[in-house]
């Protein structure tokens, strides 16, 4: 996979800009020139300059260093979020797809129900119940995010049952949690691998989208959903403030949309 | 289809704004005027379009809550009384005058006989004793009846147990009885409060639910006031005209148009185009170079409402440790904010009263920006150097504005060690927190409806509040019986002696700090004149006249 | 097939009743009372009573949900506390405006979509067929309300082409919707244009293609009538669902861009708790969500033999 991988350069470029943002979170305090905390109130909006590379946001403090300390919420967000989301979708979309009959429809149902309810909605009620911090935030975007995961592993599931090494396992007595977990799941990882890392990519967007409305990561501590958020105001005056943190987020999200797609090519085995 | 051509002076304000960014923020210049005042004589005729940033939620007296269904109705009806618009004195309107008894309980109001409705039928006692009971009825539910609480069977009337108020009574046709419980120096001023005004009943009821609602129409509509309704297009505009039958002075202009705007920058761009003669609210961080793009056309206003961190009161690190509380009020800078976050445009509070509000005390020394004296009352509150202080919450509603001005008021509490930690809440759960007391440092504004000190003073700082409107859940008994002696006074001199001890009172316990008054920047065209606004934030649609 | 298609309708009747449960249920556990909300700062005990029992909101929840429910049966939504308008009203004013920004969006998105990925794949590993790939995923990587201000900043305020923000007022003006639309339509855009590129390369290798050519056909006939109206399709039917996600997702592009549609109706609903606009709302959009599905899979089934009605 990895020999496959190598030699596509598009996905190569694609975890250069993961490893980028990775590096980013890990060593900030070593790469930011300044504290990212730092408010100096009279030096607000100062354009970019020798000083600070990225300018200043309404407070003094300077840009670059918050969209390198930024790295760090997103990515977390990011990870944790895709890893909560792909639990209950495998769960589910496993149930579903393995047994199927009443259980399927059941889970499909409620599937529906949460792919029909208003993102926002769903992200606002959960915020303002549970309070606006980290852990919420992870709750709240993987109550969105799991539902596309169990269709999918739903699919992959239903077009495996009928296979002869599943037939086989089931006619030598093995039960069905083994089934699943010894005979379909290894079979189905590869889509599952390529959806989390693009995955990835979609839930750092939420969580900006989540920012922007005033429900995402808490200040003072920089996120670049919140930058983009406190920079709007100031955005035909100052857009060096918007510019920068939307960029981090793109070639972020691009970075793993690259990678996944690199994946895809380099797992498929159609190609 | 935009082009650059007609919008040269954009271009202009882009440029100048962006020369502003370049050479940092530090550029202010004073708007000119603070009214439109014009030597010429008036011109009648014409249509003036007003820009209104979000729509007004609803017209029916009963449920103004807010300033914009408040701005359009006070033209739609007149009450008993109404507020001179530049120094908002009492004056008479629908009652020419009124006497008060002996022990001042009893306020008899003498009706106009020339007050008409706008379907030209004439106003008489009983339709003003209608409309009142209307707006105390339980069913009504009116979140606005407030003006009427003082007054004899109020609660009875709305608690369900009776009909009518007994405390209002018609001596004839054009006189009207009313009873107070107590003596009441403010409950005349109150009545300048459109929620008391005077609306035809039976046309009202004709519209059953939909009154005062986009669904309204000339003929459920029927006010008593200089403009009379045309149409309400939901979410776009609303238009009244001139009531040629108007009792009191006419208004110079024919129609007046209120074009609903969801943001500022859209309306701005309208005025640029030339086709709204007034703005009423301009985009944030744009003030400075909207005033250099139209000189002489902004008018600057403070209003009165007032911007306070409030301190819960009845926990811990805050209770009885006044000391910490005012190391925080000495910590903080709101100057500072005001020159780089807010742009110069809202002012420093100075105590609990709106500067514009009568009976505020220039005198009053509140504590200023001070870090040594910040640090000094925070040792006195038991934290040297912040030592054993654990991190305070501070909590607010989420708007932009807010979450950056708590940002800054974060690093300067920082720097003279007092840790705080930020929560950003939304308005429906936020509320909810502060009322029950869950918060530790909150940031709320009260804007006064009425131009009367106890109207800022009273709902905030009394225990009869605790919970609704004291969030703080301050009470002072002294304080109390001030603020009772405050309302009962009648002679104004000694009232505002009063409440200018009240405010000493409360700046020495710090319930609260109060940073910002809040004040607005209006931009208005070339033609436009004798535009008035109040520091009760209202824009007197009868005086303003456009000159061809 | 009849029976197909009255077993999926009736299969809609759970995922709607259970979406205004959970809207419901939702609304009553978040903090925040929609009484003090409505009341604003004139609150007393007695005021706060009134309001209580004169929105019915004393009574029990489930009380309150059957009521509701039978009231939303006769057509009747109830109306906003804050507004006091009858809700199906509001979403009569607020629906044109969320209905255009997405006609718009998903025609913009379409058609150039469809153009990109025609090109690419009729031109497999060109420029074009990398920048198709690379494009689409520039597209889903971008964060909408970012996309949108850079439009603003540059169509609207440097070039002075197109509006920056607003509606424009009565009526509908197309020039106002074009960057809301094209910001809200590019990450579809982009996906369209590789769903199509890989469409096409399946037909242009199907029999009837290669027969076509084999007759002699000119290449811009096979590719254009034949090849393309079979690769469009999926990619119709995946306009449609959405279509219907759109209509609820437009929310941050309806802010930015200052347009009064549906998606700022339900935020301003949701922080003021008001009710029934909430649930208004979450139910037409709901409706809209899986009466587009439902579409979407009796086309399906009318249109591929494969698929069983069970």
């Amino acid at each position: 996979m990895w020999a496959r991988l190598r030699t596509d350069w598009v996905a190569i470029f694609g975890l250069f800009l993961v490893l980028l943002a990775v590096i980013f979170a890990f060593c900030a305090e070593i790469i930011a020139p300044y504290d990212p905390l730092q408010v100096a109130m009279y030096e607000s909006l100062e354009a970019p300059s020798f000083d600070h590379i990225m300018g200043t946001d309404i407070l003094g403090r300077d840009v670059f260093s918050r969209i390198i300390y930024g790295a760090r919420p997103s990515l977390i967000i990011g990870v944790v979020a895709t890893s909560i989301s792909l639990l209950i979708g495998l769960i589910i979309g496993a149930i579903a797809g393995y047994y199927g009959g009443w259980l399927d429809s059941l889970l499909m149902r409620i599937t529906d129900v949460f792919l029909a309810f208003p993102f926002f909605l769903l992200a606002i009620a959960i915020l303002t119940f549970l309070g606006t911090n980290l852990v919420n935030i992870f709750i709240a975007l993987s109550m969105v995010g799991w539902t596309n995961y169990a269709r999918l592993v739903r699919g992959q599931v239903i077009s495996l049952r009928h296979r002869d090494y599943v037939k086989a396992a089931r006619s030598i007595g093995a039960n069905d949690s083994r089934i699943i977990l010894r005979h379909v799941l290894p079979n189905i990882l590869a889509p599952v691998i390529i959806y989390t890392t693009m995955n990835v990519g979609v839930i750092i967007l939420a969580e900006a989208g989540l920012s922007f409305l005033g429900l995402g990561v808490q200040p003072p501590h920089p996120s670049w959903g919140l930058m983009l958020a406190e920079g709007k105001d100031y955005f035909f005056a100052a857009s060096w403030t918007v510019i920068w943190p939307g960029i981090a987020i793109f070639l972020t999200v691009l970075g793993y949309n690259l990678l996944g797609d690199g994946l895809r090519s380099a797992l498929d085995p159609r190609q | 289809m935009l082009n650059s051509k007609r919008y040269p002076s954009l271009v202009i304000a882009i440029i100048v704004s962006a020369a502003l960014i370049l050479t940092g923020c530090g550029l202010t210049t004073e708007p000119t005027k603070n009214t439109t005042l014009s030597a010429s004589i008036p011109v009648d005729g014409g249509l003036f379009r007003f820009g209104m940033i979000s729509s007004p939620t609803a017209l029916d007296p009963a449920f103004l809550v807010e300033v914009n269904g408040i701005e359009i109705a006070k033209e739609l009806y007149d009450g008993l009384i109404r507020y001179d618009p530049n120094t908002l004195e009492v004056k008479p309107a629908i009652a020419e005058k009124w006497d008060y008894s002996a022990d001042k309980k009893v306020l008899t109001f003498h009706i106009r006989k020339d007050v008409k409705f706008h379907d030209g039928t004439g106003v008489n006692a009983q339709d003003i004793l209608d409309v009142w009971n209307r707006l105390a009825a339980k069913a009504t539910v009116s979140p606005v009846a407030f003006p009427l609480e003082p007054i004899v069977g109020f609660a009875e009337v709305n608690s369900g147990a009776a009909q009518t108020i007994s405390g209002l009574k018609k001596i004839d046709d054009y006189t009207i009885e009313v009873t107070l419980k107590e003596k009441n120096a403010a409950f005349l001023t109150s009545l300048g409060h459109p929620t008391v005004s005077i609306y035809k009943l039976e046309a009202a009821k004709k519209a059953g639910q939909d009154f005062g609602t986009p669904a309204s129409t000339p003929e459920t509509i029927v006010g008593t006031g200089a403009f009379k309704f045309v149409k309400w297009n939901s979410d776009q505009d609303i238009t009244i005209e001139k009531f040629k039958d108007y009792y009191g002075t006419k208004a110079h202009v024919d129609q007046v148009v209120y074009r609903i705007f969801k943001d500022e920058s859209t309306a701005l761009n309208e005025f640029r185009a030339g086709t709204l003669d007034y703005v009423d609210l301009l985009p944030p961080g744009q003030s400075q170079a909207i005033i250099q793009e139209f000189p002489d056309q902004t008018i600057k206003t403070i209003t009165f409402t007032n911007e306070f961190i409030g301190f819960n009161l009845s926990k811990a690190p805050f209770k009885d440790n006044v000391y910490l509380r005012k190391a925080i009020a000495y910590a903080i800078d709101p100057q500072s904010v005001v020159d780089s976050i807010l742009s110069g445009l809202s002012t420093v509070s100075n105590g609990p009263l709106p500067i514009t509000m009568p009976g505020y005390d220039k005198d009053l020394i509140c504590p200023s920006f001070d870090q040594t004296k910040a640090k000094e009352y925070l040792a006195k509150a038991g934290y040297p150097e912040g030592k054993g202080l654990a991190p305070i919450q501070y909590a607010y509603n989420f708007n932009q504005t807010n979450q950056i001005i708590a940002e800054a008021f974060q690093s300067q509490l920082k720097e003279v060690g007092i840790p705080t930690e930020l929560k950003s809440m939304e308005w429906g759960s936020y509320i909810n927190a502060v009322q029950q007391g869950d918060t530790q440092m909150f940031r709320l504004a009260w804007g006064a409806d009425y131009p009367d000190p106890d109207n800022s003073l009273r709902v905030l700082y009394t225990k009869s509040q605790w919970g609704m409107n004291n969030n703080t859940f301050y009470s002072n008994p002294q304080v109390e019986t001030l603020m009772t002696q405050g309302l009962e006074e009648n002679d104004t001199l000694k009232r505002m002696a009063i409440y200018k001890t009240i405010q000493e009172k409360l700046v020495e316990d710090q319930p609260a700090i109060w940073t910002f008054n809040t004040t607005y920047l209006r931009l208005f065209g070339k033609n436009v004149h004798d535009l008035t606004i109040s520091a009760l934030d209202q824009k007197d649609m009868r005086t303003v006249w456009l000159s061809k | 097939m009849a029976r197909f298609i009255i077993w999926r309708i009736f299969q809609l009747i759970p995922v709607i009743l259970g979406i205004s449960i959970l809207t419901f249920l939702m609304m009553s556990f978040v903090p925040g009372d929609p009484v003090v909300l409505m009341l604003g700062k004139h609150i007393s005990p007695q005021t706060l009573e009134n309001a209580r029992q004169g929105l019915g909101l004393d009574q029990p929840l489930l009380t309150r949900y059957l009521q509701y429910l039978w009231n939303a049966l006769q057509g009747d939504f109830g109306r906003s506390y804050i507004q006091h308008q009858e809700v199906s009203q509001m979403l009569y004013d607020k629906i044109p405006v969320t209905f255009c920004l997405v006609v718009v969006a998903q025609t913009m998105a379409l058609t150039l979509g469809v153009l990109i990925g025609v090109l690419a794949s009729v031109k497999r590993y060109s420029f074009w067929d990398r920048f198709t790939t690379f494009s689409a995923l520039i597209g889903v990587s971008m964060p909408t309300f970012w996309l949108g201000m850079m439009l603003q900043l540059v169509f609207g305020v440097l070039l002075h082409i197109l509006p920056v923000s607003g509606t424009g007022g009565e009526g509908f003006h197309l020039q106002n919707y074009i960057l809301p639309g094209f910001t809200l339509g590019f990450a579809s855009m982009a996906m369209y244009a590789q769903l199509i590129r890989s469409n096409m390369i399946d037909v242009l290798h199907m029999d009837y293609i290669r027969t076509a050519r084999a007759k002699g056909l000119s290449s811009r006939i096979v590719v254009f009538k034949h090849a393309m109206r079979n690769a469009l399709i999926p990619v119709t039917t995946q306009a449609g669902v959405d279509f219907g996600s759109l209509m609820g997702g437009a929310i941050l592009t309806e802010t930015i861009f200052s347009l009064p549609g549906i998606g700022t109706m339900l935020f301003n609903a949701i922080s003021r708790r008001d009710y029934p606009v909430v649930q208004g709302v979450t139910l037409f959009l709901a409706l809209v969500f899986v009466l587009i599905n439902l579409l979407v899979d009796i086309s399906y089934a009318l249109l591929d033999p494969r698929i069983r009605y069970d």
